[in-house]
């Protein structure tokens, strides 16, 4: 199930949201996380009902290895036979195709793949669990319930974040968060909005330009390469801070604070901070499950450059099976090598106001232009759009893509203004929804700094429900043929 | 410092947000463009330009006792001359591209409709029914297909349907589009030879002629699964099955893929399966060469101007071109060895 469904905003959160508070009320509080669990795994298997067995299979066996560890039965061989399952049942569902295709090919072997369906969010509760079967002996023993709610909940579970025991196990046991209160129901309404809105509004609105893109990479100049290339760079950015804000918003309305995962990372200065900012629980578990037991910064700078490297092969690897996946976590990798380098010989000094612009610009090139790995089919699909950029060429912007962010809504506004016959009238849609995205990128606060100040005010809720209203009119589109030939 | 009125905000949100979603479902089931729920209102000006979405609705509601079903082949019949011809009362009901699913998914509707179907005429494209059995032109919105009305906030809850199909109308009246109008998509194209040269890609390579019956178990199945069940339950309904004259160039194209007697084996293969049933007549229009050969009358290598609709409409009144079991196998072994000495270089000058 998506968030950004009919199905789980009309059917499964009203459901979730009142049958978890109201067996609370009754202090039926075993019942109420039973409630929860069971709704989460609804939410899960809707995708696909097999998942169900993968996730619960997961669980259980994790479960089992939590248990023994904590009895200090053979800790350290139930830890590493737990580590290897899991990353075994990883390494089956996400990688196993992809090594038995390169096999194929670099023998010329004729291996028929297998069909192996990839259960959604298998690698963010993978590595939960990893970090809790690590962290166990701290967490003593939990109940086979709370265990069960802390990998499962349902706004987490898909997409992370990532997050610790620490965080949600005390939560959940906490019976102060049992009844709703109405802070953080208004809170969480309000980030869920928002998060849709950026999700629905913008990101899948610029995706749609991207595909087009990305589908007649061949087709384009060099200045609309860069256009499909900033588009991504702006879908990406937008679809998954939407998310992390819907996930927040729903935590919130169960008042469970689920932990930051993304803080403005397009403003970084440099490729370190953009990982301090982007996918923050990912970061963090690398750093204390993989780093520093790897000696992190310990062990000299040459160490710690293969240590740097050999975290961003791994979260590349981790984002997706394929080779553009390894070289995009790859030039991240060198790229923070040498920043530490670069950092080391010249100590953090004050920058400048231009120094600042000139190192978020430089930055924010540099995430583009990997993103296109991220996005391209092939390497050498990236790596011809890359060269497209070079030099940046082309008379103007096709007007294909103006064609995706010629909303309704926009075409009555024009008209409205007497403006929709002016020149460039249809590229106005294309201006608009970049400039707009350039000023939430980089002009605005995000949710997480400007929520506690936030102050509801009857305007603001008015806006709030219209944009509310606008979101879930614009889940779905009228299909129509792509089409012409027979 | 003041204390925020949480739950006031939250009320306030809940119940602007109720009014505006309800309102939205109650406008466009009131007006329903797709007509999931009623025949269109006398006083709303419709506009019905969307295959996907509006045919289900017009099988379900609208007034017929004929359909026209299958591919762009077929969007350019004029249902008016079907009622002056033949008296019938017919609908087009045609997808661009269609394959044999979709026809069977409009089929399902138009049977457990409330209309006595009398004749069904449909369009054979054989490039379809030689695919994979299964798949559809496009990615239907099955909501609007399974009769359900539980599942149908996409269409109650739609930005497109709102603003496009109802306050568009609302605010820039104009006169619904008449029946025998919807879906005349071809009939603004340009139809010369350069244009269709122009869009034309000549073979780079020829590849050796394929196994003849090498489509025969998908012609099969899809036949089987659906198109079949049709004739055999509805014996009272007339299925008038037609394959429609694609230009030369197609034919070029296929003899270039190797592809071109298997086509034509395929097209026999569907006749004979046809021809077994009492209630279905066969016409072949691929044949006619005078036509084909004239790229004139296309606007691409396959499509072909209104003028062959109509030619074709009076067809099917006075029997030319009309096939029968005697002579089907005749007309195609015909029409392959055309095939065969035909100079298809010589259409590209």
């Amino acid at each position: 199930m998506l968030f950004n469904s009919y199905v789980f905003i009309f059917l499964f959160l009203p459901i979730a949201f009142l049958g978890y508070f109201l067996l609370n009320r009754f202090r039926k509080y075993s019942a109420a996380k039973f409630f929860l669990v069971g709704m989460s795994l609804w939410f899960y298997a809707y995708f696909h009902t097999s998942y169900l067995w993968i996730i619960l299979f997961s669980v259980g066996m994790n479960y089992l290895c939590h248990v023994l560890i904590v009895k200090k039965y053979h800790p350290r061989i139930v830890l590493i036979c737990g580590l290897l399952c899991n990353v075994g049942l990883l390494f089956y569902y996400k990688y196993f195709r992809f090594l038995l295709d390169n096999v194929s090919h670099l023998f010329h072997a004729d291996i028929s793949l297998p069909d192996i369906l990839l259960p959604l969010g298998i690698s963010f509760f993978t590595f939960q669990q990893i970090a809790f079967l690590v962290d166990s002996p701290k967490a003593g023993r939990q109940s086979p319930l709370d265990y069960a709610l802390f990998v499962t909940f349902f706004p987490q579970l898909i997409a992370g974040p990532i997050v610790s025991h620490e965080e949600m196990l005390p939560q959940f046991k906490d019976t102060a968060r049992k009844q709703i209160q109405a802070e953080n129901v208004y809170m969480g309404l309000r980030l869920f909005v928002l998060g849709l809105a950026k999700k629905v509004l913008l990101a899948d609105t610029f995706g749609r330009a991207v595909n087009w893109g990305f589908q007649n990479y061949t087709i384009l100049n060099g200045l609309n390469t860069f256009v499909a290339i900033l588009f991504y760079t702006f879908q990406i950015y937008f679809d998954f801070s939407g998310y992390c804000d819907m996930a927040r918003g729903i935590g919130r309305l169960f008042n469970i604070e689920i932990p930051v995962n993304f803080l403005s990372p397009y403003k970084s200065k440099n490729i370190t901070e953009f990982w301090d900012r982007w996918h923050i629980t990912l970061s963090r578990f690398f750093t204390r499950y993989l780093y520093i037991p790897l000696g992190g910064s310990r062990k000299g700078l040459a160490r710690t450059c293969v240590n740097v490297l050999l975290i961003f092969l791994i979260s590349g690897f981790w984002h997706g099976a394929g080779w553009t996946y390894i070289v995009w976590g790859l030039l991240h990798g060198a790229l923070s090598v040498l920043t530490r380098i670069w950092q080391r010989h010249r100590p953090s000094a004050k920058s400048s106001p231009v120094g600042t612009f000139f190192s978020i610009c430089c930055t924010f090139l540099f995430i583009c232009c990997t993103w296109t790995f991220f996005r391209a089919d092939t390497v050498s699909q990236a790596v011809y759009m890359l060269r497209q950029l070079i030099p940046v060429q082309g008379s103007g912007i096709f007007l294909e893509y103006a064609l995706f962010f010629q909303l309704p809504e926009l075409e009555y506004g024009l008209k409205l203004l007497h403006i929709d016959t002016m020149p460039y009238a249809p590229y106005y849609g294309l201006i608009a929804f970049t400039l707009l995205a350039v000023i939430l990128i980089f002009g605005c606060k995000n949710l997480y700094e400007s929520e506690e100040r936030h102050k509801p005010t009857v305007l603001g809720t008015i806006c709030l429900s219209v944009l509310a209203v606008w979101c879930v009119v614009s889940l779905s589109g009228v299909s129509t043929f792509l089409y012409f030939n027979f | 410092m003041r204390n925020i009125n949480y739950k006031k905000h939250i009320r306030i949100f809940l119940a602007l947000a109720g009014v505006f979603l309800l309102g939205c479902m109650i406008l466009v089931a009131l007006i329903d463009p797709f007509f999931q729920y009623h025949k269109p209102l006398k006083g709303f000006s419709y506009t019905i330009d969307n295959q996907l979405s509006q045919n289900p609705g017009i099988a379900d509601k609208f007034d017929y006792d004929s359909v026209i079903l299958g591919s762009s082949m077929t969007v350019n019949f004029n249902p008016e001359l079907f009622r002056e011809t033949m008296g019938l009362t017919a609908v087009k009901l045609s997808y661009n591209g269609a394959y044999p699913k979709d026809i069977h998914n409009i089929m399902a509707i138009v049977q457990n409709s409330h209309n006595q179907v009398k004749e069904v005429f449909l369009g054979i494209d054989i490039y379809t029914y030689k695919a994979k059995p299964g798949i559809t032109a496009s990615e239907i919105p099955q909501y609007l297909y399974d009769g359900s009305p539980w599942n149908d906030l996409p269409y109650l809850l739609n930005k497109d349907v709102l603003l496009d199909y109802i306050l568009k109308n609302v605010f820039t009246p104009h006169d619904s589009t008449p029946l025998n109008e919807i879906y005349y998509t071809w009939n603004n194209s340009i139809y010369s030879k350069e244009h269709v040269l122009a869009s034309y890609s000549a073979p780079g390579q020829f590849l050796p002629p394929l196994s003849e019956d090498i489509y025969a178990d998908n012609i099969e199945e899809s036949m089987n699964s659906y198109i079949l069940p049709y004739i055999e339950s509805m014996p009272e309904t007339q299925f008038t099955v037609f394959f429609p004259p694609y230009s030369v160039l197609y034919w070029y194209t296929r003899f270039a893929e190797g592809s071109l007697e298997a086509e034509i084996f395929g097209e026999k293969q569907i006749i004979e399966t046809l021809l077994s049933y009492p209630n279905v007549s066969v016409y072949y229009f691929q044949n006619i060469y005078s036509y084909i050969t004239d790229l004139d009358n296309y606007t691409d290598y396959t499509h072909y101007t209104h003028e062959m609709n109509d030619y074709m409409t009076h067809c099917f009144v006075d029997g030319t071109h009309q096939v029968t079991r005697e002579n089907y196998e005749a007309v195609l072994n015909e029409m392959l060895l055309w095939m065969s000495e035909c100079d298809f270089e010589s259409y590209l000058e």
